[in-house]
């Protein structure tokens, strides 16, 4: 009969399991990722903002190579970069030259459009009728040595050709060579790869072979030319290298910590049984709290699972308590239960806190964790019975447990609360005193010393890189987009398309005016001087070959991206939203970071102020009133200590962002557990057994992440390595309970 | 058989190489040759055959070349002062060159003043009877001009452009 039931159960456990498995995958499959930060900040971004991040992230990527000396001459480099740039090309389909500027496509647009195109001035000259001083520039043009570039029959007045000669310069000082470009300035030759790479940005294998060939080319021509400097800029470059110095910490930190741990829950268990459980429970409680999410959310964000690291540790935590409780019989898994739901439940409450906040990935974060969470501890409590009772813990590892506990137990006396009290609030005042915050996106990544100086220099340079900084305007056509760019009228330094191209409706206006020349007697005399007659003006406008540099499509209409060389004046320009805004990608990213922050911050103290009550209503409750709010009371004081002291220290190293946010959501949780289960009717020694090791594995697993170069993970792994070490180290103070 | 195949091709290949670089040291023995110390003060006739047009354009005026510009003064069909250096082309009294007119003032800097080390820089030079043939390298000036001649025996008594779109301008030079 028993066995029928214990076959039953399984039976309900795997068709629980096999459901969520192909919830999942249905789920799965019609689930539409978001993963840039401006997906996850919807009321934040304007549709043409938007529209703009998403014309700027294409697979495709550019990386400028630069080749410089003062002892070759830029005849001596060019050939030799030539001859190593085809084999390269030649053996690696996915990279190719990136022609920024292709004089030959630009002048035939341009001679093909002869006629209908002239500068500001010369269209005010004609509006005015100022036929003397057009018809007189054009004759001193056809007077001058210089060649004439337009045909005449279109274009008698030259206007076109002096619309040409004042474009904006792509690449100012620089000669193209079939795609490569050369400058020589102060005696120093430079000759310069733009180069574009077809394959995936985002696969690390990809950019890694992609590094790695152009490494090769850059060995092949150093070798021909010793002595030479080299100079790479590009997102490739710098990707890679994190890449590569993200493996390398994996896989020392990783695996050595992985192994430790590893190690250490087999010494304490002496079976790998544990292991094997966790894996499982983290398996079916992660799917399930995916499940729930994707069902809720119509676009769940990628950073979602990132934020959800904090479930790893704290479903090895519960493990680790119900294996050591069960080990010690069935009073102490008695015990446990209770701490384990009241531990379990206010922490996803907090979680459910996260559901009041306005940002969709905390959302989701909230909906992820909680059902997560509360799925684990079912399983826990149902599914924990049903194994063999566990082989007690390894006798060595009780006995300094046992050792901690008398000590913690010497330690404590009558005015415990008292200092632990005045601890934690004094560290909590001196956090929000000496309270600094920086949430520029550009100091969450490092890259080597000398790829940012190779980049800098390239930048100081060439004068080819723009601010990140742009004007985005909007239009229901691309027409209307281009006139809108042109009633801007002068912003400094900036580069868009209606400086190479005007939009129809002034060219129909300057073809009109050109025919009331002509029909003038100035304009008739002039054509007889020539020796021909009416001009033919280009019937069709043509496309403008940087149109796809400036242009880009909306979902409703166009945008047009005024790109700006120096920093960005906001009195230039009266911003409209939807019609004219200025935008920058860089500034927006440490933004939604800083809102992101904000809101993790408010989420942490709404938990500690939430916690308390909770704690208070539910620990020791056949204890009196006062007994339950020192305990909740001083759990709380734990939670603050471990959390604020993190936060201290950490920004004694660099100013607080996100990621230290993330790493005290998950010291605060385990606080939680940890106070709550000193707090508990579990005898004291069994309590710490689980709470050191599951101290200890996480300050190992995600403590490592500390000595990260990439500041970003070493922010969450500094904030977990002191938070748990100090609520490890302070939650055995917390008064036992005289129930066990 | 292989071999002496390779072997053939390879001395025709390296025959070629050095008729190619004897062709641009006649050439640059010519250009040397019609060079003239500085300041040299010029006349100078320029038709301009322009497609599209039935006649070409002629103007005529004088030329003073010095060492680091030229001033090239238009008397017929309209007075006009043109100053050429290093940065560009100038109109009279105006501080700001021609936009864009840098390449091709440098350019004819070097024609005219013979500069021996733009030429070769920026063309590839061969001899044609009494005319140094200069062919451009770089793309962009490729796109415009076709070629150029620099006839004379003595000196530069004519200067030949050709632009990829059929104008030509003939450029006559006789002492003042």
């Amino acid at each position: 009969m028993r066995r029928g039931g214990g076959a039953n159960r399984l039976v309900l456990l795997f068709a629980f399991i096999a459901v969520v498995i192909a919830g999942l995958l249905i789920q799965l499959s019609n689930t539409q990722w978001s993963s840039s930060l401006a997906d996850a900040l919807p009321n934040e971004v304007s549709e043409l903002q938007r529209s703009y991040l998403k014309s700027q992230q294409p697979n495709a990527q550019q990386l400028l190579l630069g080749f410089e000396s003062q002892q070759y001459s830029d005849t001596e480099i060019l050939p030799i970069v030539q001859e190593q740039l085809n084999l390269l090309t030649e053996a690696e389909p996915t990279i190719k030259l990136a022609e920024m500027t292709n004089p030959k496509a630009v002048l035939s647009f341009y001679q093909n459009q002869a006629g209908r195109l002239a500068t500001q001035n010369d269209m005010q000259a004609l509006g005015n009728g100022d036929y003397a001083t057009i018809i007189g520039n054009a004759q001193k043009t056809l007077q001058s040595p210089a060649p004439v570039l337009m045909p005449l029959e279109q274009d008698p007045l030259l206007l076109t050709q002096r619309f040409v000669q004042q474009l904006p310069d792509l690449m100012p000082g620089y000669k193209s060579h079939n795609g490569l470009y050369t400058r020589t300035s102060n005696s120093i030759h430079q000759v310069l790869v733009p180069l574009r790479i077809a394959g995936d940005a985002l696969s690390v294998t990809q950019s890694g072979q992609s590094v790695l060939v152009i490494n090769d080319f850059i060995a092949k021509v150093t070798e021909q030319l010793p002595g030479i400097n080299v100079y790479r800029s590009g997102l490739l470059f710098h990707s890679d290298a994190a890449a590569k110095q993200a493996k390398l910490e994996m896989t020392w930190f990783g695996g050595l910590s992985l192994l430790l741990v590893l190690a250490l829950l087999v010494w304490v268990f002496r079976s790998g049984q544990q292991l094997l459980y966790t894996l499982l429970l983290l398996g079916v409680s992660a799917a399930t709290g995916l499940l729930v999410t994707l069902l809720l959310s119509s676009r769940p964000h990628v950073l979602m699972l990132v934020f959800a690291t904090s479930f790893i540790g704290l479903c090895i935590d519960y493990v680790i308590h119900g294996f050591i409780a069960r080990s010690h019989g069935v009073k102490a898994w008695s015990a446990l239960k209770p701490a384990l739901w009241l531990s379990g439940l206010t922490t996803i409450f907090g979680y459910i806190l996260l559901l009041l906040l306005p940002l969709p990935l905390l959302q989701q974060l909230g909906i992820f964790m909680a059902v997560a969470l509360f799925t684990a501890i079912v399983l826990v409590v149902v599914t924990l019975p049903w194994l063999p009772q566990p082989e007690a813990s390894r006798p060595g590892w009780q006995r300094f447990c046992h050792s901690m506990a008398q000590l913690y137990r010497q330690m404590r006396q009558p005015g415990t609360t008292a200092w632990l009290s005045v601890m934690a609030l004094a560290t909590l005042g001196l956090l929000l005193w000496s309270f600094t915050a920086n949430d520029n996106v550009r100091l969450l990544a490092s890259s080597p010393e000398s790829l940012l100086q190779q980049e800098n220099h390239l930048r100081k340079t060439t004068d080819f890189y723009f601010q990140p900084d742009v004007l985005l305007v909007s239009g229901e056509t691309q027409q209307q987009a281009l006139e809108r760019t042109g009633n801007l009228g002068d912003v400094d330094g900036s580069v868009s398309l209606y400086d190479y191209l005007l939009p129809v409706s002034e060219q129909q206006q300057l073809l009109q005016q050109q025919e009331k020349l002509f029909q003038s007697p100035e304009g008739k005399n002039y054509l007889q001087w020539l020796g021909i007659g009416q001009p033919e003006f280009a019937s069709e406008p043509q496309e403008h070959p940087l149109q796809n540099q400036f242009l880009y499509p909306m979902e409703d209409g166009w945008m047009s991206v005024v790109r700006l060389k120096q920093p960005f004046n906001p009195g230039d320009i009266n911003e409209s939203p939807g019609k004219l805004e200025h935008f920058n990608p860089i500034e927006h990213a440490s933004d939604a970071l800083a809102e992101y922050r904000h809101s993790m911050q408010l989420w942490l103290i709404a938990l500690l102020l939430v916690s308390l009550p909770i704690l208070a209503m539910f620990l020791r409750n056949q204890q009196t009133n006062k007994l339950r709010i020192q305990a909740a009371w001083q759990v709380t004081c734990v939670m603050t200590l471990s959390v604020s002291t993190a936060l201290l220290l950490a920004q004694l190293i660099q100013p607080l962002n996100l990621f230290h946010c993330i790493g005290a959501m998950f010291v605060l949780v385990l606080s939680i557990d940890y106070g709550v289960f000193c707090v508990g009717r579990l005898k004291r020694e069994h309590a710490l057994q689980a709470i050191y090791l599951s101290a200890f594995t996480t300050m190992v697993a995600f403590g490592a992440l500390s000595f990260s170069s990439t500041p970003a993970i070493a922010a969450f792994g500094i904030i977990v390595l002191i938070g748990v070490f100090m609520s490890a180290l302070f939650s055995p103070l917390i008064i036992e309970s005289p129930d066990n | 058989m292989i071999r002496l195949l390779l072997a053939t091709t390879l001395l025709i290949t390296s025959a070629m190489v050095l008729a190619g670089d004897d062709m641009t040291l006649k050439a640059l023995s010519a250009l040397e040759k019609q060079s003239e110390p500085l300041p040299l003060s010029l006349e100078f006739s320029q038709k301009k055959q322009l497609s599209g047009l039935p006649r070409p354009l002629v103007s005529t005026g004088q030329l003073d070349i010095r060492k680091d510009e030229i001033v090239w003064t238009t008397e017929r069909p309209q007075q006009q002062q043109l100053t050429i250096n290093r940065q560009g082309i100038f109109e009279q009294g105006s501080e700001d060159s021609v936009s864009g007119s840098d390449t091709i003032a440098q350019l004819l800097l070097a024609i005219l003043q013979q500069d021996e080390a733009v030429l070769k820089q920026q063309f590839r030079l061969s001899l044609a009877q009494n005319c140094v043939v200069m062919v451009p390298e770089a793309e962009a000036l490729a796109s415009v001009i076709e070629k150029i001649h620099s006839c004379g025996t003595n000196s530069v008594e004519l200067v030949e452009l050709f632009e990829q779109n059929g104008n030509t301008t003939r450029i006559e030079l006789s002492k003042r």
